[in-house]
């Protein structure tokens, strides 16, 4: 995999700054089981090779110099990859704080840190003890309902590339210059749902847990959110892997160092959900209207904890998410999060995940990976998204299986043209962040990866919601029953049920609308 | 809704039940005032049934199932043979939008609401008899709003009806009931939802009213 850089192109009417970059994120998406805490301690890195300092002009709207970014060699794992040090114990329910610690100290690991969103404790592994051996121990325990390691997930995408930003022909529903290049948008019939749905997604908030979000005021990295999100709606989040109440996007690094140039994954991922509509600035979002709650799960080496995330959807559903997108997945199964997305769907909350990116990387990885639905997509609460590419086929890399509920277009290769101007990916704003020379690259990007699958099909439920949808299993099924049938007729283990469909998600609901 | 002409039958059984039976006080004395009662005279009253939009079935019975119950007013003018009536009439039935031919519930309330007016010209076959059976037709105007939880749609136009009554002629109260079909065609042409799926555009069906009338 290649970081290559090319000469900046012209400059859109918003003036988000411009580059071509080929910025492959994550080409190994998914970490393997975890069996060994060693294995967990050593995180492969993600898969940025080399970078060159594009030959351009600075992005008008930034006025900022153009960023440059440090060639990067490939390197394996390092210390940046944080070790699960710790392993997660349920007690039994109604024991007592000093006698969880009683029976901690008592098994040799008295470090025990219970969670505030969930029924759990973190109880940290000893020194010369492996997270397995004190796991097995606390099971073993009869106070103990469950104990086990902390599987690690990661972001889903594979790869991204910033865009030309020239203007084109504004389409039916908004004037915003990307939009007649969100051929995404197109496939879903985001038009005629919009049409549909004066709603617009309003009076729902979309949780997002992942690297962030790129919100707030000012100039100066990181409270300046993406212009098109500027007018974006958000309710208070939670960053749970620096312990603070503001879930700001701090990026994934392209490699596993912290200075790694990083990409806004989960800045990406809320524009897909949300990014404005019809103010003549990038590109348009999905449901314009709904409320995005950053909540930040993902470190910059791009994985997190399934604890992280338990706690995250916790979080979420107690202070009013109606749609949790987590564009992450794992092969790791985690009592934690399972009991989190029951706690969720008891909520009525729509749980929406990406199916994982592994699919055609599963023999590099020897069978340490495979490519059926990654978790938590695979579980039964969950709308499992898989990716579509721009021919409507499977994209390769998305992963498949039974567990898969539905595809959305989200493209195969960012560095694939398939019609002039337009790429093999989805295209929304985001930033690329160069943490050496603090420079900044706000703009839009093509990226791919079922990461950005999964926001389309949040958005949708959002929408759906906003109409007065008021059951999360309502909408799986009117999202799974409307899909655009692909492949064999019926449910198919590459595309599910099919690909989204929002028109046909909003058509035919009501009596005469 | 298979069982809706059994419904409806079972419902005009019970109105000619009613209407057929003595009502209190009333006698055979009765009927000979009605028949010394001259003509023309005025009446106004209030009306209660329900309508079910025969003529647009499949999209009715897909959103809201259920007959949708209906109350208005009603003043006429009889002379001879013949009465003019002019009923308005409001309904509103409350359903759920679903998925075509899945009858998966979304959860998405969606209410209709029909005001329609009808003229009519009725002929009167026993205009002195205590029991007045009488047909007629004349034209119809509706007014109809279709409200979702975030959008509504709306609409009028004319249209026509057809009627067929059975009344119980009192000294000063009529009772009537009515069967009524109307048709509005066109009125929901160029519209989506269920609708265009079914290709339905008249809003138009059978009604069942019960209608008690103050002569003056």
């Amino acid at each position: 995999m290649i970081f290559q850089a090319r000469p900046l192109l012209a400059v859109a009417a918003a003036g988000l700054g411009v580059a071509l970059l080929s910025f492959p994120l994550a080409a190994q998406p998914l970490l393997p089981g975890f069996e060994s805490p060693d294995r967990a301690l050593d995180p492969p890195a993600a898969d940025i090779r080399d970078v060159e300092s594009p030959d351009a002009d600075p992005p008008p709207l930034a006025r900022r110099p153009a960023p440059t970014f440090h060639a990067i060699a490939a390197r394996g794992a390092s210390a940046v990859g944080r070790a699960p040090g710790h392993v997660l114990v349920r007690f039994e329910t109604g024991l007592a704080p000093g006698l969880a610690k009683q029976i901690a100290s008592g098994l040799g690991a008295p470090r025990v840190r219970p969670a505030r969103f969930g029924e759990f404790s973190r109880v940290d592994v000893p020194a010369g003890r492996t997270a397995e051996q004190v796991a097995a121990d606390f099971r073993a325990h009869p106070s103990v309902r469950w104990a086990e390691t902390d599987p690690l997930v990661r972001a889903a995408a594979t790869s991204v590339r910033a865009t030309a930003n020239g203007a084109s022909a504004a389409a039916a529903i908004t004037d915003d210059p990307f939009f007649s290049r969100q051929w995404h948008l197109e496939r879903i019939g985001l038009d005629e749902a919009l049409q549909r749905n004066p709603a617009d997604g309003a009076g729902v908030i979309v949780a997002v847990l992942d690297s962030g979000v790129a919100f707030g005021s000012g100039n100066s990295y990181p409270v300046r959110p993406v212009p098109d999100l500027g007018s974006a709606s958000f309710v208070p989040g939670f960053d749970f892997v620096d312990n603070d109440p503001v879930a700001l996007d701090l990026g994934i690094a392209g490699d596993d160092t912290p200075t790694g140039v990083r990409f806004s994954h989960g800045t990406f991922a809320a524009s897909i959900i949300a990014a404005t509509v019809n103010n003549g600035l990038a590109g348009a979002g999905i449901a314009p209207r709904a409320a995005i709650m950053p909540v930040r799960v993902l470190g910059i080496d791009g994985s997190g904890f399934s604890s992280d995330i338990a706690e995250g959807i916790r979080f979420a559903v107690d202070n009013g998410a109606r749609v949790i997108n987590l564009s992450l997945g794992g092969s790791g199964i985690a009592t934690v999060t399972r009991e989190a997305l029951n706690y969720a769907h008891s909520r009525g909350v729509v749980v929406v995940a990406a199916s994982g990116n592994d699919a055609d990387d599963s023999e590099v990885f020897e069978g340490e990976f495979d490519s059926d639905v990654a978790y938590p997509a695979r579980y039964p609460t969950v709308i499992a998204v898989g990716a579509t590419a721009f021919d409507g086929r499977r994209a390769d890399y998305s992963n498949f299986g039974p567990g898969l509920d539905l595809v959305a277009p989200a493209g195969e290769g960012a560095s694939n043209e398939v019609a002039p101007g337009v790429r093999d990916a989805v295209l929304a704003t985001g930033f690329l962040f160069d943490p050496v020379s603090r420079q900044e690259l706000y703009g839009g990007f093509w990226a791919t990866g079922t990461s950005f699958a999964c926001p389309q099909a949040a958005g949708v439920a959002a929408l759906l919601l906003s109409l007065g949808v008021d059951d999360p299993d309502a909408v799986r099924t009117l999202l799974e029953l409307t899909a655009r049938d692909l492949g064999p007729a019926g449910f198919d283990t590459d595309t599910g049920s099919g690909q989204l469909d929002a028109a046909a998600a909003h058509r035919g609901l009501g009596f005469t609308q | 809704m298979k069982l809706r002409p059994a419904v409806m039958l079972t419902a005009l059984l019970a109105l000619l039940a009613i209407t057929v039976a003595p009502l209190p006080g009333t006698t055979a004395v009765a009927q000979e005032t009605v028949a010394a009662r001259p003509a023309p005279s005025w009446g106004g009253g209030f009306r209660l049934g329900l309508f079910d939009m025969t003529n647009a079935a499949d999209s009715y019975d897909e959103v809201y199932g259920d007959p949708m119950p209906r109350f208005g007013l009603q003043v006429e003018r009889q002379r001879g043979h013949l009465r003019y009536s002019l009923s308005l009439d409001y309904g509103t039935v409350s359903g759920e939008r679903v998925l075509l031919g899945t009858g998966v519930p979304s959860g998405i309330d969606d209410d209709l609401t029909m005001i329609p007016l009808h003229l009519t010209v009725a002929w009167r076959f026993n205009p002195r008899a205590a029991w007045e059976w009488s047909a007629g037709a004349g034209p119809s105007f509706l007014s109809w709003e279709n409200d979702g939880v975030a959008t509504s749609e709306s609409g009028s136009d004319f249209g026509g009806s057809a009627v067929v009554a059975l009344r119980r002629q009192g000294r000063q109260w009529d009772f009537a009931g009515e069967l009524r079909w109307s048709t509005f065609p066109g009125a929901l042409d160029d519209l989506g939802g269920v609708v265009s799926f079914f290709d339905e555009d008249d809003p138009g069906g059978t009604s069942l009213t019960l209608a008690a009338i103050r002569r003056f």
